[in-house]
């Protein structure tokens, strides 16, 4: 058998590794470094950058050094939020592509550039060529997102052997010398882009992932963003500059402001990770000015916290799926750059009442574990299986747009499922089949991998059968084979992937956004804003009348005027009058909610 | 008609432990796992896969031991067991109660109106959570019953065939109240 790589391809940074007698080792660049910055910058002559001299280039030239590129793979336009530094392209509900000098480039493109990097570096490292690899991708990765992997992966000149789940590969990494033990784990990757947590039980030598649970669209990024924020709003009223004659904050910025705010947000983040106050400095803003920004450990939490949050739910569900406690798991290893922040531990403490592992490189494990699993496949690692899992529920559309599951989530793979279609009218000849995958109950409410046609003999109803068969494989990747019942002949299945729409169902899309933005924003921005202040005036009273002694003279008084405040906007028809108004006492009844939920909470014990 | 207790050569009876059927399914991926280099196979991992999701579950174990031992007992007509009839009629009003709060709740858009349902949350919350002692009760009573059936199990005997039915019955009903009132659960903790 010949070499197989492990890569871990990243948001934020990849890494490429080869198993060395027996033992996964992380393979270096010509500068001697092990991480590679997911950057690809594109000169405006000659070829592009990847990696750390495409990462300096961010602050330079922000449009032409594209980063985080992974949000992208296998989505479409509109799915994605799109605050990034760099232009996109395409239209709604086509595949996102990346606008960079007149030029556009598929997402995959861009991680091909990537991979191409890793992969000299490996052949100069290892002095032999390398053709084979095993990537991870984030264990809640849709099959398109694997299948935009796996393409990416070819593009380089890789044959893809395996997508391997990146907590599945952290376990591998976590476990490999203690393939004696029984024990169950949790691991909570958190990073640039994606969060993940896998529940997987260990038993001499089989890992065995239970549960896994996750949000594609949750990472480090997210922070970065709501601090650059923070520090906009904090830096642009001290920059002359941006002020108009009103003394308002203009909206023009200097240019280049948001990429160096971006830049020393990462920093300042990364270093609150072991200090308590950091100094922000942005020398020569806008040419002439300088700014000294501050910034605590704390305020970096309040802003972090609402993003942190978000993984308290995956967890439980991940539990929850599992049929374990928290009181029930050995350990919760920790891997992604972001679990470094305090912030995070702490909570992961919370959630599982226990103190997290820590034992594992956060940037690295994920790429050992790809080349431990590098490993099994050719040979190198003995006495050791994965037993992963579908992360989603696959299933078809059924009568009424409900989505009828076949292989539920969390089902190990590979795995299959047979389903028989009949015809449902006499002499029917074709029956279009929509395939899902997601938890929803309506077929709409999850993600459409594409569909395909069955085509039957003539027949009475219900005497013509196919029987299809879904088989999720070992990357997690659909096929579908067909076979007539009569002639037992078998087809392989093609599934026009969803997000290949042809240009006709992308121009209706098209037409039905415009109509929308033509309705009159305002008339439907009061309309909304009324419903709210319907529903909140009478909460209020009745919240009031319930624990409205408990509050103290000012509270009260600023709830009156933020009532009165929306009744005058009621009054005046003003829309964004309304919204702002509603949102005042919103703010202002926080207290009355909370001791509303006391008091409950109170009475339940009782 | 696979046979999945000869898949992961298990006894055809109606208990198996647990950790001996888990030890089992992990020994047969250990050799046929496709990945594993030299013995993967990858239609008897798919066997064996097929074998462990039929078989650790009570309700599909004792289906598919009735597929292949009295399969006519799987074409009668199912009704709900007498004994679990009155806890049938506390779980559907609960279900209907939470509906009814949940459309509330997913209609109420600021945390005000939320919290004035904070009560009504606190008062489902504590019915749900009785409930699930009470099926939790209900399911370690069915597992008993199994467990006896198992220790005098002789596929030919005269009522083998009906007791096996009526506990496949019984474990169906709880398995469907356990998972619908566990989400039910995980929904209002959140």
């Amino acid at each position: 058998m010949s070499l197989i790589v492990g890569i871990d391809l990243g948001t934020t940074n990849s890494l490429i590794g080869a198993m060395d007698a027996g033992f996964p080792v992380l393979l270096a660049d010509a500068d001697g470094e092990r991480l590679t910055p997911s950057v690809v910058h594109f000169p405006e002559t000659g070829a592009p950058l990847v990696g750390r001299p495409a990462a300096r280039m961010r602050v330079l030239e922000p449009a032409a050094a594209i980063y985080s590129v992974k949000r992208f793979m296998g989505r479409r336009v509109g799915e994605e939020a799109e605050n990034v530094g760099y232009a996109l392209a395409g239209a709604q509900g086509a595949p996102v592509k990346v606008r960079v000098r007149e030029r556009e480039f598929s997402p995959e493109e861009i991680s091909a550039l990537i991979l191409q990097k890793l992969k000299a570096d490996a052949e100069r490292a290892l002095e032999q060529p390398v053709t084979r690899a095993v990537i991870t991708v984030p264990a809640y990765f849709n099959d398109a997102q694997r299948n935009a992997t796996k393409a990416a992966g070819e593009l380089a000149g890789l044959s893809v052997e395996r997508i391997v789940n990146e907590p599945t590969a952290a376990a591998l990494a976590y476990g490999l010398d203690k393939l004696r033990d029984r024990s169950k784990i949790a691991v909570f990757d958190l990073g640039g882009g994606t969060f993940d947590i896998s529940i997987l039980e260990l038993n001499e030598g089989v890992f065995q992932v239970l549960a896994t649970n996750g949000n594609t669209r949750l990472g480090g990024d997210d922070i970065d963003a709501a601090l650059v924020e923070h520090l906009r709003a904090d830096a642009l009223p001290r920059v002359p500059d941006s002020r108009g004659a009103d003394g308002n904050v203009r909206e023009r910025v200097p240019p280049g402001l948001d990429a160096r705010l971006r830049e020393a947000a990462i920093t300042a983040k990364h270093r609150l990770s072991t200090e308590e106050t950091v100094t922000i400095d942005l020398p020569f803003i806008d040419g002439a000015h300088s700014l000294s920004l501050p910034l605590t450990r704390a305020e970096l939490e309040s802003l972090a916290t609402p993003i942190v949050e978000k993984t308290r739910w995956h967890c439980r569900r991940a539990l929850a799926d599992a049929k374990l406690e928290p009181a029930d798991l050995d350990e919760v290893i920790l891997v992604g750059g972001q679990t470094r922040m305090p912030l995070v531990r702490r909570l992961v403490a919370e959630i599982f009442g226990r103190e997290p592992n820590t034992t594992q490189n956060p940037d690295e494990a994920v790429a050992l574990g790809a080349t431990i699993q590098a490993g099994i496949l050719s040979g190198a690692v003995q006495n050791v299986v994965l037993l992963d899992i579908t992360p989603l529920s696959l299933g078809i559309e059924t009568f009424g747009g409900l989505m009828n599951v076949i292989i539920p989530r969390n089902s190990t793979i590979p795995t299959k499922a047979g389903e028989m279609f009949t015809n449902a009218v006499s002499g029917q000849q074709a029956m279009l089949i929509k395939v899902l995958q997601g938890e929803r109950e309506l077929a709409k409410d999850n993600w459409p991998l594409g569909d395909f046609t069955l085509e039957f003999e003539r027949a009475p109803k219900g005497q013509a059968r196919v029987g299809v068969q879904f088989e999720i494989d070992a990357n997690g990747i659909l096929h579908v084979l067909a076979r007539d019942t009569k002639t037992g002949a078998e087809k392989v299945v093609q599934v026009s992937s969803a997000i290949d729409v042809s240009d006709e169902a992308v121009e209706k899309m098209l037409e039905e956004s415009l109509e929308h933005a033509f309705e009159d924003m305002s008339d439907r921005v009061f309309t909304e804003a009324k419903l709210k202040s319907d529903e909140l005036l009478p909460a209020v009273r009745t919240a009031l009348a319930k624990v409205g002694a408990q509050l103290t003279d000012e509270e009260q008084t600023q709830i009156t005027a933020a009532v009165t405040e929306v009744e005058a906007a009621v009054a005046a028809g003003e829309p964004h009058r309304l919204q702002r108004a509603n949102a005042a006492l919103d703010e202002a009844t926080q207290r009355l909610a909370t001791l509303l939920i006391e008091q409950a909470m109170a009475a339940g014990k009782k | 008609m696979p046979d999945h207790f000869a898949a992961l050569a298990q006894p055809r009876r109606p208990w198996l432990g647990e950790d001996a059927l888990k030890d089992a399914f992990h020994r047969a991926s250990a050799t046929w796992h496709p990945d594993v280099a030299g013995s993967g196979d990858a239609a008897r991992f798919a066997e064996a896969n097929a074998a462990y999701s039929a078989l650790r579950d009570p309700v599909w174990r004792l289906r598919h031991l009735l597929e292949l031992e009295a399969p006519e007992q799987l074409a009668r007509a199912q009704t709900i067991p007498p004994e679990l009839a009155d806890l049938f009629m506390r779980v559907a009003e609960f279900r209907q109660a939470l509906s009814a709060f949940q459309k509330k709740d997913s209609a109420a858009t600021s945390g005000l109106a939320r919290a004035l349902l904070a009560g009504d949350r606190q008062t489902l919350w504590q019915r749900v959570t009785a409930l699930n002692a009470e099926l939790d009760a209900a399911q370690d009573a069915a597992l008993a019953l199994l467990q006896a059936l198992d220790e005098d199990w002789e596929p030919r005997a005269a009522d083998a065939a009906e007791r096996l039915a009526a506990l496949h019955q019984r474990f169906a009903y709880l398995s469907k109240w356990r998972v619908q009132l566990g989400e039910s659960l995980f929904q209002l903790s959140n």
